[in-house]
């Protein structure tokens, strides 16, 4: 009785997790970004990604203006 | 006897299966989307600096590029800490992955009302980004009040 009553408690838990990445999923954007992260990405680094992106965009903007001077 | 070691059997394969479904599953679960959180985040970072790029390219006016360094530069600096967060994925990087995602998305939030008091329109969207990296952010505050929150 026991596990029965722990399997539907477990259940009910994953259950819940599962509506909310859904209800987050609903965002065209976060729905594209998931899609990368739960097959072949499933285990690679995020924060090379993240880091070549930003350190891009801060640079560019380091050097906005500067052009013909 | 026999039909009690099977009973014990199959019940002792519940459990195990029971005790599989509440960690693995919806772990890796958190963790892809934590991941895609992190990424959002980032985009919307990356797009905010290019909102700068195009104004300052325009007008070539440097206290607004200082400004928007100022703002962001912090939000990218606690993005890439969340990012490093998600990458190690133990109970402490979850909460400092959370907290650092929360602090980064006040500096978009500082970002947006700077911008927005300059006069800058922001375009449509560079709103819906903001609006899906802070909905997001929301959705894995959880973590930073669950960990031990080392970002802030």
């Amino acid at each position: 009785m026991n596990v029965i009553t722990q399997l539907a408690d477990d259940a009910a838990i994953a259950l819940k997790l599962l509506e909310a990445l859904e209800a987050l999923a609903q965002r065209p954007a976060v729905k594209q970004m998931l899609a990368g992260w739960t097959g072949a990405n499933a285990n690679s680094p995020v924060r090379p990604i993240v880091e070549n992106m930003l350190n891009q965009a801060e640079a560019d903007l380091e050097n906005a203006g500067t052009r013909g001077k | 006897m026999r039909l009690f070691g099977l009973f014990l059997f199959v019940a002792l394969l519940l459990a195990s299966c029971a005790s599989s479904s509440t960690s693995t599953p919806p772990t890796s679960s958190t963790r892809a989307a934590a991941r895609g959180a992190v990424l959002v985040i980032a985009d919307a970072i990356a797009a905010g600096y290019e909102l700068c790029v195009v104004y300052v390219n325009q007008t070539g006016d440097e206290t607004v590029k200082t400004k928007c360094l100022g703002w962001l530069k912090p939000a990218q600096e606690q993005t890439i800490a969340a990012a490093e967060g998600v990458d190690a994925w133990s109970a402490a990087s979850q909460g400092m992955a959370g907290c650092a995602a929360k602090d980064a998305i006040a500096g978009l939030g500082a970002f947006q009302k700077g911008i927005a008091a300059l006069g800058i329109a922001i375009p449509p969207p560079l709103l819906a980004k903001l609006e899906d990296a802070e909905a997001l952010a929301k959705a894995f505050a959880p973590l930073c009040a669950a960990g031990e929150g080392g970002a802030s």
